[in-house]
């Protein structure tokens, strides 16, 4: 593959469109400093990854200041030389939108289709990596693009394992590694579901264990076995519960609704069995209760009623009696009042009198005898009087209240009794109509003989009552056997299940095993895996170092350390890389080659090691070398031996070098001049920049017309 | 004259001449006398000329070089343009089996000599043997062909092998390799040929 032009507009220091002839076996690129030199090739790379990681990948610093269309834009030609295929790659960025299209023979591919068929014509090896392009970029600025600012980094700046890093990128170790995180994830998470394959599993062992517990348990229980249940005995039982009027829906015995349908009748009967007790139990209430009807007396009323009447009149009339008697005592009392009030007025008169007797009377002046006088006046003072009536006696009115009194409570007593005998009578009546209720309640006909119908009756209960018992007996038997035969059916039922079980178990066991067998087995290559990164850098630089030497050996720069290899080394895990020079004289060896080379000296060795990477690489992505003004700072004697690797080198790949010396860029136009008119070099001249760009001039170099002069 | 690592100048002679003849370089016999001879041969190849002088003691070195430089310098001159390239393309290889601790210096200051021709300079302490020749005379031959040695596959086209190394089945990394490449699950393919196994 080969690069055949190079366009630019927009691009840094190409403000205006630009076009480069690159179809040479090697590009001399002469330009003072800020000539454009370095965004040439920066096209390049930018052209093929889409970054600069040089420019930390500001898109920003792509697009030129002075470009008129405020683009960047670089299109890139390629010749593919095994089979004279050509394709394009045009990108361009506007400082928002980035565009890539690819042109091919196949056809015209845009964006991302466009990125991957790209890394499909130049790096396939970039198409596992996590990111494609930043490996192609990755690798281009490490063997392919040797950066102005980054010559010698490689050799006194990047670290051991930068350097192991950058280089296992470089020889297809970063697939490697990847492919290692790669499967390390693929691990975890293939763990993870493992493990939660083994929590699942952990409930079905527990269903296992309860479910052998149940069945140890149902198995031991069941041990002692009653005989079956025949169709007779459970049909002959079921008839006769519809004897006895129980009106149930017969199942089979062998249905699941036997348990439940034998369970309902007995509960039938149990309730059968209850009233039939309530139904006797009333019965006997209600023998009890006629035979103390019968028993209980029948009043007459009718004597009483006349007893209390003619009670009653001989009350009425002690108490008329009484009432005379009590008025008649009024009248006397009132009477011995007046006769009172009488005598106490002549007590006082006599008083009276007696204080003022005389011998005549005062108030007629007639004489009186007054000794007689005062005699009567005496009796009179004192309170005598001759027409004091005594008060009979009250005895008799006493009498007649006691007498009033004992009949009252006579009367009574006859009224309490008779009242008593009609409420008893009453009592009777609602008693014989509570038995006749009872007995209909009850179905005992009331017409017959009560105490027969009644006996009737109870023996009927009792009878119906046994029969009851019986099948309540029978019946549960039956539901024993049958719950027996459910149980062994639930064994059953639970030895399958288990049986299930134990095999889904040993299916998960399995599969859990051939997982961490495969978990097992990924840990293994994961750690190979870490081992061969290593192995693959510490392979290829092997194959490589004879060619760094070989290089070294060319430019010849250090009078002792004239040996120089790669030397790699695993530590700690990671991939570590120098680069060592030697004194073979003086069997010396420097693994920090710039403490003690010059400037020069280390870019010389920058420069061998980048072409070293270059030409050894497997599988490069493009047969091309870039190296932008790597000859700086460098003795005359280091100076001619690089150009004379350059010349080699452009033989082997195609060649693309810059420089700011105008001298120097002379002398490598002749020393890269081609060998015969099959060769071609060109030579670009960057002269004075504007806004709009340098001006370029474009020219080849001629082969010599007679290569060989002296040989005749 | 033999050295201390037992070689002649003739050895040294015979070993430059194979080295860049078996490399394309022509050599040119029987028109300069001076660059005819046991010790001296001139070479050209379509970019440059090569002179070689084998001489047997350093200080000999030290003291014909400067006759020998503008002898070739002669040669080159009459046969090109001052202004053609290759005119700038003259190289003298100056060699010795002699030991020159006391003239190291000297030695060095010929080689770093860049007046006229690049000079090409090697005594005993850079030819422990006639194979030393190859180097010192590498940067007028062509780029090795060591990348015929190295290997054209990839790095994951290597792991089967090195896994190996590691008891690894070669069919478990390539089943790997495989997914890897097609962004298949790694693990399920594994899993999957463990199945078939």
């Amino acid at each position: 593959m080969r690069l055949q032009s190079i366009e630019l507009s927009g691009f840094r220091g190409f403000a205006q469109r630009q076009e480069f002839d690159l179809d040479a076996d090697a590009v001399v690129v002469i330009g003072a400093n800020g000539h454009g030199k370095t965004s040439l090739f920066d096209g390049i790379l930018w052209a093929l990854s889409g970054r600069i990681p040089r420019l930390k990948n500001d898109d920003s610093s792509f697009v030129s200041m002075y470009s008129e269309t405020g683009q960047a834009r670089v299109a890139l030609r390629f010749k593919n030389g095994s089979n004279g295929d050509h394709f394009a790659v045009t990108r361009s960025f506007d400082g928002k939108e980035r565009r890539i299209t690819l042109e091919t023979s196949d056809g015209s591919y845009q964006g991302p289709s466009a990125e991957g068929k790209l890394i499909d014509l130049v790096w396939s090896d970039a198409a596992a990596a996590s990111d494609p392009s930043e490996a192609l970029a990755s690798v281009l600025t490490r063997s392919i693009y040797l950066q102005q600012d980054l010559i010698r980094q490689f050799i006194d700046a990047a670290s051991p394992q930068e350097r192991f890093s950058a280089v296992s990128e470089l020889v297809g170790a970063g697939r490697v590694t990847e492919l290692q995180d790669s499967l390390e994830r693929s691990k975890k998470a293939w763990s993870t579901v493992t493990n939660q394959r083994q929590d699942e599993l952990r409930p079905v062992r527990e269903r296992l264990a309860i479910i052998e517990a149940r069945l140890s348990e149902s198995t031991e229980r069941s041990s002692h076995e009653l005989p079956a249940i025949t169709s007779e005995a459970w049909g002959q039982w079921w008839q006769n519960l519809a004897q006895l009027g129980l009106k149930l829906a017969q199942v089979e015995s062998a249905s699941r609704e036997a348990p439940s349908a034998i369970s309902n009748a007995i509960k039938e009967l149990d309730a059968q069995r209850r009233l039939t007790e309530r139904r006797l139990q009333n019965l006997a209430v209600l023998q009890a209760d006629i035979r103390s009807f019968t028993e209980r007396p029948i009043l007459e009323l009718q004597p009483l009623r006349d007893n209390v009447t003619k009670m009653r009149k001989e009350v009425e009339d002690l108490k008329r009696v009484t009432a005379e008697e009590q008025a008649r005592l009024a009248e006397l009392r009132r009477h011995q009042a007046e006769l009172k009030e009488k005598s106490e007025q002549l007590k006082a008169l006599a008083v009276l009198a007696l204080k003022h007797l005389t011998d005549h009377c005062p108030v007629c002046d007639q004489t009186y005898d007054k000794e007689t006088t005062r005699q009567r006046l005496e009796i009179l003072a004192k309170g005598g009087s001759s027409d004091q009536q005594t008060i009979s006696s009250p005895d008799k009115l006493n009498d007649l209240l006691s007498a009033l009194t004992a009949k009252e409570k006579e009367v009574s007593a006859s009224e309490l009794g008779l009242r008593s005998a009609e409420q008893a009578v009453n009592e009777r009546q609602m008693t014989q109509q509570t038995i006749i209720k009872r007995l209909a309640e009850l179905g005992v006909g009331a017409e017959d003989n009560r105490e027969t119908a009644l006996a009737r009756a109870v023996t009927e209960s009792e009878t119906f009552m046994k029969r009851l018992d019986e099948l309540q007996q029978i019946g549960e038997s039956l539901a024993l056997r049958l719950a027996q035969s459910s149980a062994m059916a639930t064994i059953e039922e639970l030895r399958r299940e288990a049986d299930a079980l134990r095999s889904d178990i040993a299916a998960r066991d399995k599969n859990i095993t051939a997982r961490n067998r495969t978990g097992d087995l990924a840990q293994n290559v994961i750690e190979a895996l870490r081992e061969a990164a290593s192995a693959v850098v510490e392979e290829r630089l092997r194959e490589i170092n004879p060619l760094l030497q070989s290089i070294w050996a060319r430019i010849d720069p250090h009078p002792a350390f004239r040996l120089v290899s790669f030397f790699s080394q695993v530590f700690r895990g990671k991939g570590q890389l120098s680069t060592i020079v030697s004194d073979p004289v003086e069997d010396k060896k420097c693994e920090l080659p710039a403490s003690i080379l010059s400037s020069s000296q280390v870019n010389a060795l920058a420069v061998s090691v980048f072409l070293a990477l270059n030409i050894g690489i497997p599988k490069p992505p493009l047969p091309v070398a870039i190296l932008d003004d790597p000859l700086q700072s460098l003795d005359d004697i280091n100076l001619l031996g690089l150009v004379d690797l350059f010349r080699r080198t452009k033989d082997r790949r195609q060649f693309l070098v810059s420089t700011h010396d105008a001298h120097f860029g002379g002398l490598l136009s002749r020393k890269l001049r081609p060998a015969d008119e099959t060769g071609r070099t060109v030579v670009i001249e960057l002269n004075t920049w504007s806004r709009g760009g340098p001006t370029i001039v474009t020219r080849d170099v001629k082969c010599d017309p007679v290569p060989l002069r002296l040989v005749s | 004259m033999t050295n201390s690592h037992g070689f002649t100048s003739t050895d040294l002679i015979a070993a430059a001449s194979q080295t860049l003849i078996v490399n394309g370089y022509r050599q040119i016999t029987g028109r300069f006398r001076d660059w005819d001879t046991p010790t001296s041969r001139l070479f050209e190849d379509e970019y440059g000329v090569v002179g070689i002088v084998v001489f047997e003691t350093c200080a000999e070195l030290l003291r014909t070089w400067p006759d020998l430089q503008a002898s070739l310098v002669e040669v080159i001159s009459r046969h090109v343009g001052k202004e053609e390239a290759k005119s700038w393309d003259g190289y003298l290889v100056l060699l010795s089996p002699g030991i020159a601790p006391s003239e190291s210096t000297a030695i060095d200051e010929v080689r770093y000599n860049t007046t006229r021709l690049r000079k090409l300079v090697a005594t005993a302490d850079d030819l422990k043997s006639p194979t030393d020749v190859e180097r010192v005379l590498r940067p007028l031959l062509p780029l090795p062909q060591e990348r015929a040695n190295i290997g054209q596959e990839s790095a994951l086209d290597l792991l089967p092998r090195l896994l190996a190394e590691q008891k690894i089945s070669e069919a478990v990394t390539r089943v790997l390799v495989d997914a890897f490449r097609e962004q298949s699950p790694l693990l399920e393919r594994l899993h999957q040929l463990g199945s078939e196994q």
